[in-house]
């Protein structure tokens, strides 16, 4: 062997290593995204199977709207039976846990036994005509049924969470191993090198010194001659150490060995006597050892190296019968070797191109939004749930649309190595969520119009005008929207006032309403209307409806045939009650608290007053946002109430009447009140006066002032109080604000011309 | 010649014999069928409530079949179709067409 061959053998020793580090972290990382995906699998399947469910529910919700939708949804729910079916089948076979067995049995118990039929029946109710029925049958034991079913669900979530967590910790743990073996392989691989070396070196010596070779089965015999052969044995297992043995021959002398090779005689008939040449033995020996440890070592590495091409095999056909897109990614964005076949089918992959590159291939600005994100994300500042929520939640492409999801590999440090990023096509969920939601909006709001349908009706009318003018100055523009959002949410048209919340943050980054998001709203509520209408009609059968401006005429005749008491009675008519849209405001209230978890109530103490609604509807309308703001950032939660030692319900009091020879309207809670500092601090953020209470009140009103951190649908813009005020103005009205045990607002008006005041009851007297 | 004219219409009516498949009790009776290219399936609402047959491989929906009600299909080509009621999720059948 010449002298460069231990070189070659290192390098080529290193290369290997180099591949199989580069083996075993690709299994790690595998194996760690198996892992991942098992206990995240239990999590997904639980909300899938929540998910199919609804699917169901929502259909037929829709149905009930309209029975001859059967033809449209058939095939919706019957394919969300199947999933919801296949996805019961996997959860079960998947969960290996008792309390999530128990919990899967209630599941599919109260599915079988009591949603399924009740389903069945409400549906056969709807096919023969029976719509009340089968709309009495939903209210009063659907909706109950499917509670119980959401909590069994959250609560098969929240177990599924926990295993997923358990999950979580026995990965810390695989990845700790994944280390030591490492090391180990390393260790091994040292080994393997030292022997190599040494071997090679003894063989090198073996050659240089054939003649001595020759030379030491006399300097053995001499040895053997002065020593006895018991202490040479002695001297040689002392030395050498393990592995190496002197075999007592007998009358045939000594034979050395390692491992069951002959490694020389010693002949008892040709002593040694030179110590050197029992050095040579030793030097000779040991070397055998450490190449025979050696030869273990590579053994152990083959052997690894051929477990890692399995994982490695598998990982292969598991990321090519993946049916979601899956790719791994670096902290650097760029794309590695590793993706499955859903990917690649979306769009051709190419190892190291960068990812958002091929995420938007034609789109500058998301590219460098979606790379900011990136590396706020391996900037590793905030917990990476956090940042990674930043991400949108779906992503487009074509026609198709992904739930978009990220899982981070780290490394047994702790430190971000690689982020997996996996998109599953979500494209019918999203077209019938959509269908669904607007099909409740629908419902909703059709089961509100039930109980008040003039108030429903006055609804749709005030709502048409709001829309038909968001051609307007900007404060107009947002005050017009955050009405529309409050109202609509009020009557339970939840997916409407959302798209309204969208438009609201399209106006605050923009600073206008493209065309394109104007006719959206139109389109939307033009289609919710006409069905609305063409449903309602129904609620209101049985009505004569005179036209408002049919009244002053009657009365200007009655008033002709001295008819006076009567003519005011007519005139009264075209009124509009205060009390009764107060009470529709207390609803509101209720409403509005149910939905923020909160309990209120509500009292209602007005006097007999009457107001023109022409003129007094905009500012009625106004005060959602006030009882809004009672609620949300007035009224606290129960707990907190308790331990400030109130009632854990809150009171919220809506009065009106006489004084000060006009109108009142006042709204006062028992929250925690309005919180002056910050409204100061906020005021002075925007450089307006705020020293006095005046001015801090005036701050309060101000157009895009709000003590809010964050904005929610429920409020927090800081446009809703100013369109109070502007509309209170509108009609000449003052305003106070009171903060004493809870907030208190007042509104005056003055009495003419916009109040008119009729005595109670004008006919019959 | 009469004879002969009357065993040719016997022929031509068995040849395209609709097949009867009834719903009763919430299940679809006899069970999975085979029938040939072109012949139809006569699909009878024999059960106490209203049932919506439907196929999507098939591509069609009989909509709301009142008890009593009947409607007929025509299956074209060969394959295996499902045929499922969207009111009663069990209710399954197959409806395997073979060329004639």
């Amino acid at each position: 062997m010449s002298r460069w061959a231990p070189l070659a053998a290192t390098l080529a020793l290193v290369a290997a290593m180099a591949a199989l580090t580069r083996h075993l972290v690709d299994d790690g990382l595998v194996q760690s995204r198996l892992v991942l995906e098992r206990a995240g699998r239990l999590r997904l399947l639980s909300g899938d199977v929540a998910r199919e469910a609804m699917t169901q529910a929502d259909t037929t919700q829709a149905l009930l709207l309209d029975p001859d939708l059967i033809v449209e949804v058939s095939e919706a729910k019957i394919a969300a039976y199947d999933r919801q079916k296949a996805g019961m089948s996997e959860l079960a076979a998947l969960a290996t846990d008792a309390n999530i067995n128990a919990l899967l049995e209630q599941v599919r118990d109260l599915d079988e036994r009591q949603l399924k039929p009740l389903d069945e029946m409400l549906l056969e109710q709807l096919a023969s005509g029976e719509v009340e029925a089968a709309r009495a049958t939903y209210r009063t034991t659907v909706v109950p049924a499917r509670e119980r079913y959401d909590a069994l669900i959250a609560r098969l979530a929240s177990l599924a969470d926990d295993k997923a967590r358990e999950a979580e910790v026995a990965l810390t743990a695989q990845t700790e191993r994944t280390g030591r073996l490492l090391w180990g392989l390393f260790a091994g691989a040292g080994l393997l090198v030292i022997g190599l070396f040494a071997l090679n070196r003894s063989r090198r010596a073996a050659l240089d010194s054939t003649s001595r070779m020759q030379r030491l089965v006399e300097v053995t015999r001499q040895l053997l001659s002065t020593t006895s052969s018991a202490e040479v044995g002695a001297t040689l297992r002392a030395t050498l150490g393990q592995g190496v043995s002197l075999v007592d021959e007998g009358g045939r002398g000594f034979e050395l060995t390692s491992g069951g090779r002959t490694l020389g005689s010693l002949d008892p008939g040709s002593p040694v006597t030179q110590p050197e040449e029992l050095g040579f033995w030793q030097s000779l020996s040991t070397t055998v050892a450490q190449h025979l440890a050696g030869l273990a070592a590579r053994d152990e590495l083959q052997g690894c190296a051929r477990q890692i091409a399995d994982a490695e095999r598998r990982t292969r056909a598991v990321l090519e019968s993946l049916s979601e897109g899956l790719v791994v990614i670096d902290p650097a964005r760029r794309i590695q070797p590793l993706w499955s076949r859903a990917m690649a089918e979306l769009a051709p992959l190419e190892a190291g191109a960068s990812f958002e590159r091929w995420l938007f291939p034609d789109d500058e600005v998301k590219r460098s939004y979606v790379q900011s994100l990136f590396e706020q994300l391996v900037e590793d500042v905030f917990p990476f749930e956090v940042s990674a929520s930043q991400f949108p939640a779906t992503y487009e492409r074509g026609e198709r649309t992904f739930a978009f999801a990220l899982s981070p590999v780290r490394s047994a440090a702790g430190q971000l190595e690689l982020l997996i990023v996996t998109l599953r096509d979500v494209t019918e969920e999203v077209r019938l969520r959509k269908a669904s939601l607007e099909s409740r909006d629908l419902f909703q709001f059709l089961e509100r119009a039930r109980e008040q349908p003039d108030e429903a009706g006055a609804w749709l009318d005030e709502t048409s005008a709001e829309l038909a003018q968001l051609d307007t100055d900007l404060v107009t523009l947002k005050r017009r929207l955050h009405t529309v959002k409050g109202t609509s949410a009020v009557f339970g048209l939840e997916a409407f006032s959302g798209l309204v919340h969208e438009a609201e943050s399209v106006v605050e980054e923009q600073g206008a309403l493209p065309d394109a998001w104007r006719e959206r709203l139109s389109t939307r509520y033009l289609a919710f209307e006409r069905r609305a209408r063409s449903m309602l009609s129904d609620t209101l059968g049985g009505r004569v409806s005179i036209p408002r401006e049919a009244l002053e005429p009657l009365a200007t005749l009655l008033e002709q045939h001295h008819e006076t008491q009567s003519a005011q009675f007519v005139r009264s008519l075209a009124l509009t009650s205060l009390g009764a849209r107060l009470e529709a405001l207390a609803r509101q209230a209720v409403l509005t608290a149910q939905k923020l978890n909160k309990r209120v109530e509500v009292s209602v103490h007005a006097d007999d007053l009457r107001v023109e609604p022409q003129r007094f509807t905009p500012f009625l309308r106004t005060l959602v946002h006030v009882v809004r703001n009672a609620i949300d950032h007035g009224l606290e939660r129960p707990e907190e109430r308790v331990a400030k030692g109130k009632s854990p319900t809150g009171a919220l009091r809506i009065e009106a009447h006489r004084a000060r020879g006009g109108t009142e309207v006042c709204i006062g809670d028992d929250g925690a009140g309005i919180d002056f500092e910050k409204l100061k601090q906020r005021a002075l953020e925007r450089r307006m006066p705020a020293n006095t209470h005046d001015e801090l009140v005036d701050a309060l009103f101000a157009d895009g002032v709000s003590t809010r951190d964050e904005v929610s649908e429920t409020s927090g813009r800081g446009v809703g109080l100013s369109a109070v005020l502007a509309e209170c103005r509108r009609l000449g009205g003052q305003v106070s604000v009171e903060n004493d045990h809870g907030a208190r607002f007042r509104f005056w008006f003055p009495d003419q011309p916009t109040l008119v005041v009729v005595p109670p009851l004008a006919v019959g007297a | 010649m009469k004879t002969f004219v009357l065993a040719g219409l016997l022929a031509s009516t068995l040849a395209f014999a609709d097949e009867v498949v009834t719903q009763k009790d919430k299940a679809f009776a006899p069970g999975d069928i085979t029938v040939k290219a072109g012949q139809r399936v006569t699909f009878v609402n024999d059960d106490t409530v209203a049932h919506n047959v439907f196929s999507k491989d098939a591509k069609f929906n009989l909509k709301i079949q009142p008890p009593g009600d009947k409607q007929s299909v025509s299956f074209d080509a060969p394959g295996t179709y499902e045929v499922r009621c969207a009111i009663h999720p069990k209710m399954t059948l197959k409806v395997k067409v073979v060329a004639p």
